[in-house]
Parts: C-alpha cells; structure tokens; sequence
C-alpha cells in the first residue's frame, strides 16, 4: 500500500510534467512560417479498401513522413514548395509523385498489390525501417495475406494463434484462447473489432477463435506502450479492422475444409462510392458424428458453431463516409444421455454492431464519431428429470466514442477524444424448476455502470534524432442501481440490505492514466526507444479453474471491488540489418500490478450470494526480456521470437500470504516462424513453439473423512507440468490464376511430432479404503496428437482482375 | 432444494464439459503420469462428532503423502493411538476412553468416546483438546436447536413403466425465520448405514423462513457403485429413515467446501481447499441436532 501511495505521488510528478510539455507543444504549433497541406486517403487501386498504415513521405527526407490512420486518411502539412513525395504500404508497389505545394492540396493515392514474387525487392525511399524508426514499441503489425500462409489447426487459419505466436505473448496452452501479455490476466487485454469491444474472443472450448480472416484488413498488437486513445485494459491492445468491402467489383472468396468452410461476398453497392462485405463460416463436425451416434446412448449429442461478420459503408462525398459492421456468432453445444434422462445446452453467443461516421472537417483535422452496441452472453441449460435449470451470464454495452486526428505540422500528430459507455453485466443469474418450484436469481445479480474517458496525446518530433509520443487518458468509472447490496456478517449470514434506484451511484472511481513513449535514433537502421504507461481497468474476468472457460465471470468494480491498476516501464533496442531486410529488437520490461482479482482459497460458488463475496485481492510483478528476429523480405520470411520472464502474485488471502507464480507464468518462451515462397505454386511454412509448462496447484497429501479421500494442496501454483511444444508444417499449393478465378490448397499438419502437450492433470482413485485396497495414480489427458487437414480455398471476381 | 439446484449446475457443468471433451474431440490421449510431489507436512487429522443424546466420537488418522498405496498391511499405521482427548462443555468435562473397534476379522481401529453419562445436547457448545505425538489440536462446535422436516413423502419415478421399482423421496421443511440454519442429512435404507448424499450439506439462503418441498437423495458411499439409473432414488419396499441433522456454520462450511472440492474434477477443477474447523490440524470436530423420520414405502 505505501508503495502505491508513493507511486500515486509520481504520477501527480508524471501528469503535472506532461500537462506541462504539451502546452508547451501546442504553443510552439503557431510558430509556423507558411505551409500547406496535402491530405487525401490511401486506398487499394484493385478493390478501393483504404490501407491502414500507408505512409506518404518526403522522398528527400525519407526520414519523416505521415501513416495513414485507421481510416485510410492521411494529412502531411510542409513549407510551401515542391516535393517528390513516395507512397508506400507493405505488399504493395511504391508510387512516386510530384507535388507543387503552393496551396492545400486534396491527393487520392491508389496503390497496386505486388505481385507474388516481388516481395525481396526494396523500392527505394521505401518506408521499410518502421522497427527502428517509430516511436511505438512492443507493437506488432500483422499481415493478413502471411498469416493465411502458416500451418491451420483443422484447416482454420486463426488471427488469435497467430498472435500467441509472438514474443512476450503466453498462451494457457491447448484449448485456450486467453492471451496473457507479459505476465498479465486474460482480462487485461483491450480487443476491438471495428471499434467495438470484444469479450470473449474465443468460441466454445477455445479451439476457434471469433475472427474470420477472411474478414479482417488489418490487426494491430501493442502489448506495451499503448496510445492514450486506448484504455480500460493495462496489458495490451488488440486491435483489429474488418474490410471495407471491394468497391470496384463483386469477389466472392471462401474456402472449403473438412471441420469448417468459409464463404465471403463483397462489391460495390455504388460503384467507388460504397460497398459492403459478409462473411460467414459454420463447422459441420456435427454432421459427420451424428451417424456414428444416432441410436446410441449418446444420440443429440452435437457441437457447432457459426459466425458472420458484415459490413457497408457509403461515401457521402470526399468528408463524409458511414460505415455499419457486425458480427454475429453462436456456439451451440449438446450433450444427452437419453437413457438417464439426462442433457446439456451450451448456447453461446456474441453479437456487436457499430455505426461510425467518418468527417473531415479540413485537411488537418479528421474525425470519426462510433455507436456501438455490444451483447455477449453465455448460457447453461440442463435438464435432469424432472428438474430443469438455466444459468446465464453475459456483458451488454451500449458505447459512444468520438476521436479526433489532429494534422498540425508536419511534426506532430494529435489525437483526442472522449468514449462513454454504459454497462449491463450479469455476472451469474439462474433460473430452473423442479416440478412446480421455480428458482429465479435475476434481480439479485445486475449490475449497471457507467464508464467515461477523454484523452489527448501527441506524436511529435522533438529534434531530428528524438521523436516522442505523450499522452494523458483520464477516465471515470461508476457502478449504479438498480441493485440491491446485500450485507454479510462473517458466518454469511445476511444481516442489511440497501436499495439503490435506477443511476444512483454505488461506488465511483476515477484515474489519470499518463503514457510516455520516446525513441532516440542513433542512426539510419538502429535506434533505442523506451516508455512507460500507467492505466486503470475497471471491469474484471474472474476465473476459477486452470482453464479459460466461458463460465469465466466478467464483473464491474463496485463497492467491494476497486479497480486493477497497472505500470509498465519498457527500454529497448531496436536495429535493422542488410537495408532492412532483418528487423531486431530487445525489450526489457518490468510491470506492476495491484487489485488484482482471485476467488477466496475455500470459495464455492453459491449462486444465492453475489460472486463478489467470494473474492480476494492482491498485486502482482513481472518483468522480462523479448528478443526479437524478424524478416519481412525475400522468398523465406518469418521470425524467431524468445522471451525469458517471471510474473507473480501477492494475496494475503492465499498460499498464506507467501508470493506464488501466477499459472501463466512462463519461464521460457521461444516461438520460430519460417515461411518459403518457393516459387509461383509453391509456399511451405512451418511454425515451433516452445514454453515451460503451465502452473499449476495438485494435492501434496490426501487424508480421510467418512472414507473419503479429501485432497491436501500444496502450494499454489507450486508444480510445473511439463513444458508444452509443438510443431506444425504447411504446405500451400497456388493454382494458376486464371482472369476471374485463385485458387489454392492449404495442405496442414498440427502438431507434426505428436507430442502429446498436457491438458489437464486428474486422479484416478480405484479401490476402496475399508477394504484397504486404495490406489491412487495421476493420470494426463492430451488433445490433439499429430492432426492434418486440407482446406481449399478460392476467390472469384467479376471483373477480369487478375492479369498478373 | 435451491441449493440442490446449484450444486447440481456446478458438477454438471465441470463434468459436463469433462465428459463433452471427451466425446466431442475423439482424439484425446490418456496415459499414467508420474508425479515427483514434495512430502507434506505431518498433520493429524481429527474425524470428531458430537449429537444430541449421543457420546462424543473422534477418530485420529494421519495425512499421508498423495500416492502412497493403501493397503492391509499399512492399515493401522494410518491411525492414531495413545492420544488424551478431552471434550469439555461451560461445565462438564470428560477425557475419552481410547477402544479398538473392528472393522473386520483382521483390523481394528483404535477410536475415543466414552461410557460416562457426557452426552450430547441441544443449544451447547462442545470444546476439543486433542494431545497426541508431540502436538496440540482444538476446536469447538455447536449442537444447535432441532430443526425436523415437516413431513416425508413418496413420489413416482417420472418414467414409472420403465423403471417400475424405483421412488422418489419428497420432503417438506420449514425454515425457521431466523437467516443462518444450516443442516446434514442422511438416508438410512433398511439395515445399511446412515449414509450421505453427494450434496448433503444445505442451508437457507434462498429458503429462509419458507416453507420447501424438495427431492431427498438416497446416501450412497462415494466408493458404491455409481448406476446413474438408480442414482438418488429409493426401492419400493424399502424402510427408509432420515437423519436431519442442524448443525452450525464451521461445519457447515467443512461439509460445503469438501463436497464442492470432490464433486469437481477434470479441466475445470477449481482446488477449493477444503475449510476445516481444528486449530493445529486437518478435519473436523462437528455437533449434529439430529431429528429422525421413518417412512416405509408400499410395494
């Protein structure tokens, strides 16, 4: 605790400077000799989808420059003149242009994709040392096209695995889709989807993650560092853009495989003015088990899942775009035991819409204005006889955010705005019968908020060689009534309750989150960049089992739940070889965390008390170091990622009181990623991975009560189960493309050594004590041994586009 | 019958998924593991019981390490004999007797109770001391009021053509209005045991001050025979005796937290330790306020 007071003391220091040196900042910008701007959006010439991130620089100061931000819009205001200005955007070839700037100018720049086999050929004035020159780190860009070349678990290529493929990213192993960035919960990690928050990122069982990459453009990983416009989470920020949709011409692209297919449709509603795009999948391994079970016990026992994501969007004129996506997504899992009268339904759900309207209000300023509204829910139903019952859980959230791009000088680059949401969770609500009895529990457990942020940040250019990003989030968060706080005495006996009506507040909390992020270029292809981000979260993933289940609880800050608070310091060094061929970094980082959240050591969950009673809180640490090797060019492409790190936890409450790893916590973590274009057919790739095994917390002892073996643990989280390593292989077979028609053939092996990688770890108890022929063994169950799979995948179009 | 309800969504759901993974994948791989676990701390486990009208009861046992076999030979080493236990109310006092009880032709078992006229009653707090082999051990717990059922009843299997031998026990009870009972039961059927349910453990938090019907489950040792067809049902024929026991919180909360540790398992396993109630040791030192009914259900 003091040394939280202390902290919150050098924050005041921290926000009290950085206010400070931005008004300062701000001041200098008027300072100006006369100069114009250039803006215009960056788009791609075939289907007109705007490229996120495409930058246009100074060919004669290849060193400065501007990107194209989330919308495709770019502003670069210079002295009056002319210029010979460069456009480039990885995987697409450079323009070049020549610009008297003698007025504001509006410059539309379309860009051609590469072919396939250009990709070793750097343009000159190329922007390829982004690793050392921007001053973002621990941030990641992932390419869509080279993530669909990796090997496929059962055929479906996925954004979330791709991710745990990185430095500094642990995963909880197999079926989890929980990513736990350098020692952080599952809960910390900020993931949208156009804008719109995403909370559980995995369908049932955590083998499929939500995203569609046939759907996406473009996603971003900080795990470090992150811009003042995000917040609410404190390890990191996913941050994924659907596609816009093809506004020249219609292309229908999928892929067939054998537990899943995928089926895209994009085109023009108008044609270079507005489009839309759906995209849909299903797994049918349902299908193929019903035969084998129909008339057996098991018979209704099936699983699947679909989604759908879809989008439009309409160009009003060159200031303003409106933009409406979704995405819908349902997993429905049954299990039945007829002859027991006995069965389950899962249904899952998770369904976002967002409205954005795009305005620019000059040259220099840009803003987007989102409505989002967000439902994920998460049911349990069964029925046992006569008794019925259904335990539900779910987040609604109904969100506004406005975020301005700010364009002043060449040298900086200036983003505010503010978000608000309102919050409905139902952290745990059931209800069931047994014959004429109902159970309800649904008013016990809503629970309202709201939550408000504003921010401002700027990208600036202090000196030639020193380029800084600060910036400022100040965010509110307050839980309100409806609700009724039900008081317990120590034997949980209830002994108050206090009614709240409709927003009045129950408990608020407030935070200033200050981010500082600064790059010192030594020279053209290295450069040493540190930071350090403080944030606050207010809503919370509670978990109580090794694994990251949809039963995973999410709960809002209240009275009895103060808000998780984080800092994380990061230094590190950044170098380019062979004309940015290789990229290289190492990022040393140390965080700390407090408020952290876990269920009580003798917590059951009782659905008649509100879950909240069942926890404990505590802090926790960790630090590391990420090593980074990254090629982006030439016909073998890939990276080598390692990082060696420590993260635990302090509870009063557990493991008496004594520091314990946290279960994610990965002593060793190495990734290697290679993919060889061989020629025009042929691309194999191959993917290792290697991490100490899982932390987890078994029985040391056992004991006897009523001739029952009664388990005693050991510390928590005291054992490793062994490390967990995998390799798997690709091989993409590229059919010759034809005017109207791609095609391709993913052929994958998961797991090519068939190491069997624990799961879980159980009991098994055979005998009996009173007749004194108990045996107890451990017994290890492993998911997916050696797996192929073979998906086909095609593209058509109507218009004749493919004259390679 | 809520608190059923929820004990019921909480094994289901854990084994639901354990069994679906299974089912679903057809691909998960099995194989005996070797463990290499720390030895634990030496620990006496204290197996004490105290009911109204009834002598004090304790057993003695040891922790053992987790993989150790158990067998004939080994039997008696796990028990604890020679030990004072002391059992004490505000103004009784009684060291316990230690006998050998036979569990067969081969073992006995060294148990403590006494002979004297220390027996349990209503609304009385019982104090433990137990010394043995070096170390120090006390409790205390509490035999509250009676708490009976109102009434017992039985019901047809919900497939009676099927399954034409098999009953269901309903049950009524009325909570007092006071918040904070807490009951175990039991079900005795013809000469076998008292034995209790997977969820024998309940208390009033949804049904204070009610009154409730619900469905009583037919004891069954963990180490019986799991049928899942007759599971929790009674026979026609059977001369069933129910045991209401009233106890307080700490054992409540013991009985709550060790069933919930062993109803869960596989994946979603939560290691819930379980919250025993003896400073020094493991177990439990635990008072019952036992009420009995009697039904014989018609053939």
């Amino acid at each position: 605790m003091n040394l939280q007071k202390s902290f919150l003391g050098n924050t005041n220091l921290i926000i009290r400077n950085t206010f400070l040196l931005l008004i300062i900042l701000l001041s200098q910008i008027s300072f100006a000799q006369t100069k114009f701007t250039l803006s215009g959006y960056i788009t791609d010439e075939r289907t007109g989808e705007t490229l996120i991130g495409a930058n246009v620089i100074d060919k004669s100061k290849p060193a400065t420059g501007t990107a194209a931000n989330l919308y495709g819009f770019y502003s670069i205001t210079l002295p009056s003149g002319n210029y010979v200005l460069i456009s480039s955007f990885i995987g697409y070839d450079s323009k070049e242009f020549s610009v008297d700037l003698d007025n504001d100018q509006t410059l539309n720049i379309a860009l051609n994709p590469k072919a396939v086999l250009q990709n070793a050929v750097v343009v000159e004035g190329e922007r390829t040392d982004k690793n050392v020159e921007s001053v973002d780190m621990g941030v990641h860009e992932l390419e869509i096209e080279e993530i669909k070349k990796l090997p496929a678990l059962m055929g479906e290529v996925d954004l979330m695995k791709t991710i745990q493929l990185l430095p500094g990213i642990s995963t909880g192993g197999e079926g989890n889709t929980g990513l736990y960035v350098r020692g952080g919960g599952p809960d910390q990690n900020l993931i949208v989807l156009d804008e719109a928050v995403v909370y559980n990122t995995g369908h049932l069982l955590g083998f499929f993650s939500i995203f569609n990459s046939d759907a996406i453009k473009n996603i971003t990983l900080y795990k470090g560092g992150m811009p003042a416009q995000y917040g609410g989470r404190i390890s990191s920020v996913v941050d994924v853009a659907m596609n816009d949709g093809n506004n020249k011409y219609y292309q229908m692209d999928g892929g067939i495989g054998i537990i899943s297919s995928r089926l895209t449709i994009q085109g023009p509603i108008i044609k270079n003015q507005s489009s839309f795009i759906v995209s849909a999948r299903r797994t049918y391994a349902d299908l193929f088990i019903d035969p084998f079970i129909k008339g057996t016990e098991l018979e209704g026992t099936s699983y699947y899942f679909y989604d759908v994501n879809a989008k439009a969007n309409y160009k009003f004129n060159d200031k303003n775009r409106l933009y409406l996506s979704g995405y819908f997504g349902r997993d429905v899992f049954y299990y039945t035991q007829a002859d027991a009268g006995f069965g389950i339904k899962i249904p899952w759900g998770n369904a976002t819409t967002t409205l954005r309207w795009n305005h620019l209000f000059n040259n220099k300023l840009f803003m987007n204005l989102s409505a989002i509204y967000n439902d994920y829910n998460f049911a349990f139903e069964s029925d046992f006889d006569d008794f019925q019952f259904k335990l539900f859980s779910g987040v609604r959230d109904r969100n506004v955010k406005i975020d301005f791009d700010y364009f002043p000088v060449e040298s900086h680059q200036i983003k505010f705005g503010a978000n608000y949401t309102y919050h409905k969770f139902i952290p745990y609500s059931a209800d069931g019968n047994v014959g004429e009895v109902t159970l309800e529990t649904d008013s016990l457990n809503k629970k309202y908020a709201h939550e408000v942020a504003v921010y401002i940040q700027d990208e600036f250019d202090l000196n030639k060689k020193i380029k800084m990003n600060i910036g400022l989030r100040g965010s509110y968060f307050a839980q309100v009534g409806p609700f009724n706080q039900i008081l317990y005495n120590p034997f949980e006996v209830p002994y108050d309750t206090l009614n709240y009506s409709a927003n009045e507040i129950i408990a608020d909390y407030w935070g200033l989150d200050p981010r500082m992020n600064l790059r010192l270029a030594l020279n053209d292809w290295s450069s040493v960049k540190a930071g350090v981000t403080f944030s606050n979260q207010y809503i919370h993933l509670v978990t109580n089992s090794s694994s990251t289940l949809p039963t995973d609880l999410w709960v809002p800050s209240s009275a009895l739940i103060k808000p998780q608070q984080g800092i994380q310091y990061a230094i590190g060094y950044f170098r380019n070889f062979h004309q940015d061929f290789y990229e290289t970094s190492v990022e040393v980082y140390y965080k700390k965390l407090w408020n952290q959240i876990e269920y009580a050591e003798s917590s059951t969950i009782d659905l008649g008390v509100d879950i909240e009673n069942e926890f404990v809180f505590g802090d926790g640490e960790s630090y590391g170091v990420e090593l980074f090797l990254n090629k982006k060019r030439g016909k073998l492409t890939g990276w080598i990622g390692y990082t060696f790190s420590y993260t635990n936890r302090v509870f009063p409450e557990i493991n008496n009181g004594n520091p314990f790893p946290a279960k994610y916590d990965r002593r060793h973590d190495l990734e290697i990623v290679a993919s060889y274009q061989l020629n025009e057919r042929w691309n194999f790739a191959a993917t290792f991975v290697y991490s100490t095994g899982q932390a987890i917390t078994i029985p040391i002892g056992r004991y006897f009560i009523e001739g029952n073996l009664v388990n005693e643990y050991g510390e928590r989280n005291g054992f490793r189960m062994v490390p967990y390593h995998r390799m798997d292989i690709a091989a993409v077979y590229n059919f010759k493309i034809k005017k109207k028609y791609e095609s391709d053939m993913n052929f994958s092996v998961y797991n090519v050594y068939s190491r069997l990688n624990p799961y879980f770890i159980y009991y098994d108890i055979e005998g009996d004590v009173a007749q004194g022929n108990l045996n107890v063994t451990a017994k290890q169950v492993s998911i997916f041994p050696i797996t192929p799979s073979i998906t086909w995948n095609f593209k058509f179009f109507s218009k004749s586009e493919n004259v390679k | 019958m809520k608190i059923i309800i929820h004990k019921l969504i909480i094994k289901t759901l854990s084994h639901g998924f354990f069994i679906s993974l299974g089912v679903i994948l057809m691909v998960s791989c099995t194989k005996v593991i070797d463990l290499n676990l720390p030895v634990p701390e030496d620990m006496i486990v204290v197996e004490g019981r105290i009911e109204n009208g009834q002598a004090p009861f304790v057993m003695l046992t040891r922790n053992q390490p987790y993989f150790g076999g158990l067998d004939l030979n080994n039997y008696e080493q796990y028990f604890i004999s020679g030990a004072t236990v002391t059992v004490w109310t505000d103004s009784d006092t009684v060291v316990l007797d230690s006998l050998n009880f036979p569990l067969n032709d081969s073992i006995s078992i060294p148990v403590y109770t006494t002979f004297s006229n220390f027996k349990g009653e209503l609304n009385t707090t019982y104090y433990l001391k137990v010394e043995a082999e070096g170390k120090v051990l006390t409790s205390h717990t509490t035999i509250p009021q009676l708490n009976p059922l109102d009434s017992i009843w039985v019901v047809p299997h919900p497939i009676p053509d099927q399954y034409d031998s098999l009953v269901s026990l309903y049950a009524r009870y009325d909570d007092p209005d006071t918040p904070g009972n807490y009951v175990r039961y039991f079900t005795k059927r013809n000469s076998e045991d008292f034995k209790p349910g997977r969820n024998s453990a309940l208390n009033d938090k949804f049904i204070n001050s009610l009154i409730f019907d619900f469905r009583l489950e037919r004891g069954q040792y963990r180490s019986d025979e799991f049928d899942i067809e007759t599971y929790g049902f009674f026979w026609k024929g059977d001369t069933v005796t129910v045991k209401w026991s009233a106890i307080d919180f700490s054992h409540y909360k013991f009985w709550i937290t060790l069933e919930d540790e062993m109803n869960t398992s596989g994946p979603v396993s939560s290691n819930i330790v379980v919250d025993g109630n003896i400073e020094g040791g493991l177990g439990i030192w635990g008072g019952y306020a036992a009420a009995f009914q009697t039904i014989i259900i018609p053939e």
